[in-house]
């Protein structure tokens, strides 16, 4: 019977460290303290297609997984292995998501690659409004005094140049962090003048719209995620992927 | 004669690193001092959450990265026992942040780890978290497990201090007891940070600060000391105010802190903490920042009889914050700060040097060059035994004249301890494997105060006598 194909792009989404390898010995452990067991395997890295940047450069170098099932490898085997970190520092390990044949790895090597687009696809298809449109103005809202982790508001009126998803309505407002708090670090930063591709969202059901009540409008979106804001340069695969993910 | 370690703690295997490292806080079991936990917060990409620890005092590191969530504020204890108690606020920006109390009885079990304080709250903020493992002849040991927090409601106006007390905390199924704390109206909240403390006789105190109003930029609070006699079990309301005979000692009335308030990029008032006399459950001492004078102030405090009554300022310090205090086996207090003094920061430790609470030795742990943004709201410090065990956050650069307490020798050449690549002669730089050079960043720095009649542990890990 044909073993069923692996759904890759699965694998790489729920994968935080991924590369292939040769199986160097089993039931050893490569950390210090961290003692060896049973389901453990070492592995000498040949190429990391997905990893932790502040592992750097992982070439040749060995790691301890923590295999789901005993017997699958044997040494000098070849695979792709789909695991999420476990521990750095006097050694690397990790736990086994999944494992396949290493002549996927062109494939999975690929789907890494593709996964931004992915995530795109994901943020298209969540968004209420996707626009192209220039920021007209950017304000601060007053200061949130309620809580450490507030995303501290500021407020970006929109001149909508085209809309790619919903309709807008005139002077479209958009509220992004301007905390760098870990939970906001990522998120959009916008300045008057800038035009790019914005796909709005609703806000959360948590950290509300500021108390003035000139903020408190139904027409409010939210920019949390990295990809909410796409450079104009990027129209064609939004439009493209829009197709795929249908209406709102 | 004392000895001083400071270790920079990402490990060589991390050398790359470059993130945040944000807001430390550090854990030790008290009966395997060997055994240390620190937690940051950082943005790893794809998210996960995870904790440092060691297993040889603090002279290597690593990092167990084996839980899946998105990272907030959280903090650590480590009991007798040998239990890891790990409160994390996680949640990705989109969700509510909620409160995770995970328990695992080994540094280097992989997770995820059980929640524990459960239904799981949510919309919480800074969870600080405290075990201590009560031993009772004839009995089994108990793990008195605190997680202390401000919760929202519903992200209205309101915020509320309170604490889950935990009286058996590694039974199979154990109960939290959520208690909120504030018996007068606070207006519009109570403060961001809620610490408590327990003393081995069952004395549990905590602190908070009850805010009586606010108008932009300035807030005007009490200090307020709770007690409770029993472990926690009793509602923390044993300790009352003369003036309204309600639960809750104001300790200081209308304190007036600037919110929002910047120090060199360093968000201010996030200072209270307290700690009990392990010789004597009545003598307690308290530390908060406010701006009552020009500049923003710690100022230490102490009580002698429970709670009851607080002596004037015992100390003061302009420009500092991450305030925190841990007092030893011999009732001797430590003191740990970070002050602006030159255009860089400066990472204190003091003691006490006899029983007034006026006098303070002085040790400089770091100097040094100001992050482009702020760090932590808070730090840690915990005495076992005779000696302190704490964390910092500081830019990294391996320069030895930022560590003056730790002067450069063969076994040591950046002064501190690298765990990561770095150069061992000018021009100081972090570097990757293969010698390239990294960006600095903000690190946690790892430091030991080892009192001279502590047995050191066979680790080879360097320090610098006092």
């Amino acid at each position: 019977m044909q073993e069923p194909r692996p759904d890759i792009p699965k694998l790489v989404d729920a994968s935080s460290f991924i590369f292939t390898g040769t199986v160097v010995e089993l039931g050893k452990s490569t950390v210090a303290n961290l003692a060896a067991r049973a389901n453990f395997a070492v592995i000498r890295i040949e190429r990391s297609l997905r990893s932790d940047p502040a592992l750097g450069n992982l070439r040749d170098r060995l790691v301890t997984v923590a295999l789901l099932e005993r017997g699958e490898l044997q040494p000098n085997q070849r695979a792709v292995f789909f695991t999420l970190d476990w521990i750095h520092g006097g050694g690397i390990a990790a736990r086994e998501i999944s494992h396949v044949d290493a002549r996927f790895e062109s494939e999975v090597d690929s789907s890494v690659e593709q996964q931004p687009r992915r995530h795109l696809a994901d943020r298209l298809g969540s968004s209420v409004l996707v626009i192209v449109a220039k920021v007209v103005s950017v304000k601060p809202t007053p200061f949130d005094v309620r809580w450490r982790n507030a995303p501290q508001w500021a407020v970006a009126s929109l001149e909508s140049l085209d809309a790619l998803r919903g309709r807008p309505t005139e002077g479209t407002t958009i509220m992004f962090p301007t905390s760098g708090r870990p939970t906001w670090a990522l998120a959009p930063r916008l300045s008057e003048g800038q035009r790019s591709i914005f796909l709005l969202h609703r806000p959360p059901s948590w950290a509300p719209l500021p108390e003035s009540p000139q903020f408190l409008t139904s027409e409010a979106f939210t920019l949390l995620d990295p990809a909410d804001v796409q450079p104009e340069s990027q129209r064609r695969l939004i439009e493209e992927l829009l197709d795929q993910v249908g209406a709102p | 004669m004392n000895v001083v370690r400071v270790v920079d703690i990402i490990p060589a295997y991390r050398s790359d690193e470059a993130g945040l490292n944000w807001q430390p806080s550090i854990a030790v079991n008290p009966d395997n001092p060997d055994q240390i936990v620190i937690t940051t917060t950082d943005v790893p990409e794809p998210p996960n959450v995870g904790f440092w620890y060691s297993l040889d005092r603090g002279a290597t590191w690593q990092v167990n990265f084996s839980e899946p969530g998105n990272e907030m504020d959280q903090s650590v204890a480590l009991a007798a026992s040998g239990e890891l108690y790990w409160a994390v606020a996680s949640d990705t920006p989109s969700k509510d942040p909620t409160l995770h109390v995970l328990r695992t009885p080994g540094l280097v079990t992989s997770g995820p780890f059980p929640d524990i304080d459960t239904p799981l709250r949510d919309m919480i903020d800074q969870p600080y978290a405290l075990a201590i493992t009560h031993r009772q002849s004839g009995q089994a040991d108990k793990d008195r497990t605190y997680v202390a927090y401000i919760e929202h409601d519903d992200w209205n106006d309101s915020a509320a201090a309170t604490i889950d007390v935990c009286l058996d905390a590694r039974a199979a199924s154990p109960v939290f007891v959520t208690v909120a704390l504030n018996h007068r109206a606070s207006v519009p909240l109570d403060g961001y940070e809620v610490r408590p403390c327990v003393h081995s006789d069952g004395t549990a105190y905590l602190a908070y600060k009850g805010w009586r109003s606010y108008n932009d930029p300035f807030v005007i609070t009490d200090i307020v000391v709770e007690r409770d006699d029993s472990w926690g079990s009793g509602g923390f309301v044993d300790l009352k105010d003369p003036s309204d005979n309600k639960p809750g000692r104001l300790v200081a009335k209308s304190v007036k802190i600037k919110d929002p308030q910047d120090l060199a990029n360093q968000r201010l008032d996030n200072d209270l903490s307290l700690a009990v006399d392990p010789t004597n459950s009545d003598i307690v001492y308290l530390v908060w920042g406010d701006n009552a004078g020009p500049n923003y102030t710690l100022r230490v405090r102490r009580s002698l009889d429970r709670g009851a009554t607080w002596c004037p300022d015992l100390f003061t310090v302009v420009n500092a914050n991450l305030a925190c205090l841990a007092i030893n086996s011999d009732g001797r207090v430590g003191f740990m700060y970070q002050q602006l003094v030159s255009g860089r920061w400066e990472t204190h430790f003091r003691r006490t040097t006899d029983a007034t609470g006026k006098n303070w030795d002085d040790i400089i742990l770091a100097r040094t060059a100001i992050p482009a943004d702020d760090v932590a709201d808070y730090s840690r410090v915990i005495s076992v035994g005779r000696d302190f065990y704490g964390v910092f956050p500081a830019w990294n650069t391996p320069d030895p004249a930022n560590f003056p307490a730790t002067p450069p020798a063969a076994s040591n050449p950046n002064g501190a301890t690298f765990l990561r690549h770095t150069t061992t002669s000018p021009p100081w730089k972090l570097v990757d494997a293969s010698g390239q050079k990294v960006n600095e960043s903000v690190d946690p720095f790892f430091y030991l105060i080892l009192d001279e009649n502590t047995v050191e542990p066979p680790t080879g890990l360097t320090g610098t006598p006092h």
